[in-house]
């Protein structure tokens, strides 16, 4: 899923600085590259996706993070956004509604 | 819900400017002074009215067409047929968009959007739709509607609602979070940037419109001033129906009145409720009156594409547009004249070329003529095209074996009794405009259940003219009540001229009819005793009725008076009985059928 995720942004000029496999592993990656958008799957191992993105958003209010969701994730999408989510894109991923998203929170 | 009551201020509102709009276009092609102004007056007055409602649509249509008539006023288009045509599908296209949007993105059971429809008339006050009233604070509601296909769309709603955060002035909004309702309602305080909100929802994405609307559940705050006061109470829009309850409420308590009057005969010099019943009676009135031009205004462009669609050309003239009427007169007339307007292109005018044959200018004359007469209203409608074909009306007739083969030389009122039975028609081939088995016999049901008349002349070669009688209003009739063979009846007054008495009378049949002399003239004399099956000979009066050419007195037992009358409607099937147009209660509380005088003559 990672892997699709990254092709997409490299098809369209993006440069993937960094992929991590869990929550903890993300916030500290953050840190290190301080990337102008991060993807984020709402379900991870060890730390959660949402309290990831509370983590990153605490010491930078200005991440742009976009959650990746299934549908009938509902309500952690919601708290995903009430915790500073900026957008979010629903599997399965199409490059154009990726895009559209990624240019949502850029622009 | 609170929208709905909006909407329907903002859909009567758009109507009007419509039919202005139309009026300056059709304006515009006969070259009338200021037709392009008012256009362009109407047009945008339209599209203000949408950017309120937030209908962008709608507006932009508006800002399409007012394009356009800037291209003429610059001279940047040059005024031809195909630019008025042009000119009048946007108009349509732009009343489609105003009303499709007025209802809205609507379920689609058809009961429900019904049911909608219905509770937005009996319940404006009370909101019934599940959304909670919007805070005291609020007097805007942002609508925010999402695209279609919008995954996880209470998700996307969350960020709107963020959004819209940021930029500051939302004070309540609804749903709740993780609840989708299909939409946002966000309700804003005044002090909101309405611009800079819309701008923050949309960057949310997937979003459809945004519609800002007025909280309708607290009035908004008003800056202390009078000015704004007054202004807020000059126009009232009221339903119709409550006004008609109310003006049958007042008619019946005024009969109620005149019979207890009645009852206490000489006392009644100490009536002070006739003065006020009276004033009531004036006011409500006069708030059910229409001018003519509210409905007649949309007859411009009927008979232009009418004629246009049977290659013919005239000049239609409306005049007495100004007169007034009461609203469901006017609501009920508009199609027998639709129907009258078209005979009188489609049957009525010639072709340009057969005109000039005939020595006749290439061009027609229409003329819709609407007059006020005594208590009544007349309506003409005249063209001076062919005139109806007498030999073939008879032969039509003679087929339908309504008459006897060979007839000749009947009136214009035999002639217009033959033709307004059910189903004749000497339409040779079914036309678009006319024809379709809707003959004159619908239209002349109509105007008798109105407590009207109509009545027809007619010359070969030069012309037809229909002229219509009608009360101004529906609701409180004057009547003379009369007595034949024991039973009591009323006569409206709307087509009464005189009553005479008998006894000065020396009858003389004329062309097999009876008749008597009225100023050196003799009318026809019809004993309603006979009409009724009732014993004759001992008439002491009778009372001259009068439309146009046709004049008949009508002699009665006896002659009661003169009283208020609130008519009721009559469901007698259409011609079982032409003698009565309604039923009534007199002021004495007795039933009686009212006569139509002119059905006799």
């Amino acid at each position: 899923m990672r892997t699709m995720l990254a092709e997409i942004m490299e098809q369209a000029g993006f440069e993937v600085a960094g992929q991590a496999s869990t929550g903890a592993e993300a916030v500290r990656m953050y840190r290190d590259l301080q990337p102008d958008l991060v993807t984020m799957d709402i379900i991870m191992p060890d730390m959660g996706g949402i309290d990831a993105v509370r983590e990153i958003v605490r010491e930078y209010p200005d991440a742009n993070i976009v959650m990746c969701s299934a549908m009938g994730q509902q309500s952690l999408v919601i708290e995903a956004i009430q915790a500073g989510a900026r957008d979010f894109i629903v599997k399965p991923f199409q490059p154009g509604r990726v895009m559209e998203a990624v240019q949502r929170v850029l622009g | 819900l609170q929208r709905s009551r909006h909407a329907d201020l903002y859909i009567a509102e758009t109507r009007e400017h419509l039919s202005l709009l139309g009026r300056g276009i059709l304006g515009l092609e006969r070259g009338t002074e200021g037709a392009l102004d008012e256009a362009f007056r109407a047009a945008h007055t339209i599209k203000g009215l949408a950017a309120a409602m937030g209908y962008q649509n709608v507006a932009s249509l508006c800002h399409t067409l007012e394009d356009r008539l800037t291209d003429v006023r610059d001279g940047q288009r040059a005024m031809d047929a195909a630019l008025i045509d042009e000119l009048l599908s946007m108009s349509d296209a732009l009343g489609e968009a105003a009303e499709s949007t007025f209802r809205g993105p609507q379920p689609e059971d058809a009961g429900a959007a019904q049911a909608f429809q219905q509770e937005a008339v009996s319940a404006p006050v009370s909101d019934s739709c599940s959304a909670p009233a919007p805070p005291p604070n609020a007097t805007v509601t942002a609508r925010v509607l999402f695209e279609p296909d919008t995954p996880i769309r209470a998700a996307r709603a969350s960020i709107v609602r963020r959004n819209a955060d940021r930029v500051g002035g939302v004070v309540g909004s609804w749903p709740e979070p993780d609840v989708d309702a299909g939409e946002l309602l966000l309700h804003l305080s005044p002090a909101a940037d309405l611009l800079a909100l819309e701008k923050a929802i949309r960057t949310a994405g997937h979003v459809a419109d945004v519609r800002f609307e007025p909280c309708m559940t607290r009035p908004p705050e008003r800056s202390p001033g009078r000015a704004e006061e007054v202004e807020a109470v000059a126009w009232v829009r009221v339903p119709r129906d409550r006004l008609d309850d109310l003006a049958e409420g007042i008619a019946e308590l005024s009969v109620f009145h005149e019979r207890e009057r009645l009852a206490n005969g000489e006392r009644a010099t100490s009536d002070r409720a006739g003065p006020v019943l009276a004033e009531l009676q004036r006011v409500i009135l006069d708030l059910r009156m229409v001018p003519v031009s509210v409905a007649f205004e949309r007859f411009h462009r009927l008979v232009r594409d009418a004629l246009r669609s049977v290659g013919k050309e005239a000049d239609f003239v409306m005049e007495g547009a100004g007169i007034a009427v009461d609203q469901a007169i006017l609501d009920a007339i508009v199609d027998p004249l639709v129907h009258l307007l078209r005979n009188a292109i489609d049957h009525g005018l010639e072709v340009p070329d057969v005109r000039e044959a005939s020595g006749k200018p290439r061009r027609g004359k229409l003329r819709l003529e609407a007059r006020r007469e005594r208590s009544s209203v007349r309506i003409t409608v005249a063209d001076d095209g062919a005139g109806i074909a007498r030999d073939r009306v008879l032969a039509r007739a003679a087929q339908a074996k309504l008459i006897e083969a060979g007839t000749t030389g009947v009136s214009d009122e035999e002639l217009f009794r033959l033709m307004s039975q059910p189903g004749f028609s000497t339409a040779e081939s079914v036309t678009e405009l006319s024809g379709r088995g809707v003959g004159l016999d619908v239209v002349v049901a109509r105007v008798r259940s109105l407590g009207g008349a109509i009545e027809m002349t007619s010359t070969e070669r030069e012309g037809t003219t229909f002229t219509i009688r009608l009360p101004i209003t529906l609701s409180l009739a004057h009547a003379l009540r009369i007595r034949v063979g024991g039973e009591d009846y009323a006569i409206a007054l709307t087509h009464v001229t005189e009553a005479v008495t008998m006894q000065d009378q020396q009858t003389e049949r004329q062309d097999g009819r009876e008749t008597i002399a009225l100023r050196g003239e003799r009318i026809a004399l019809v004993r309603l005793g006979s009409v009724l099956g009732a014993r004759t000979g001992n008439e002491t009066a009778a009372v001259v009725a009068e439309l146009g050419e046709r004049r008949v007195a009508l002699a009665v037992d006896e002659l009661i008076g003169h009283e208020k009358i609130v008519v009721k409607s009559f469901d007698a099937a259409v011609g079982t009985l032409p003698l009565f147009s309604g039923a009534t209660i007199l002021a004495d509380g007795r039933p009686a059928l009212l006569i139509d005088p002119l059905s006799v003559a």
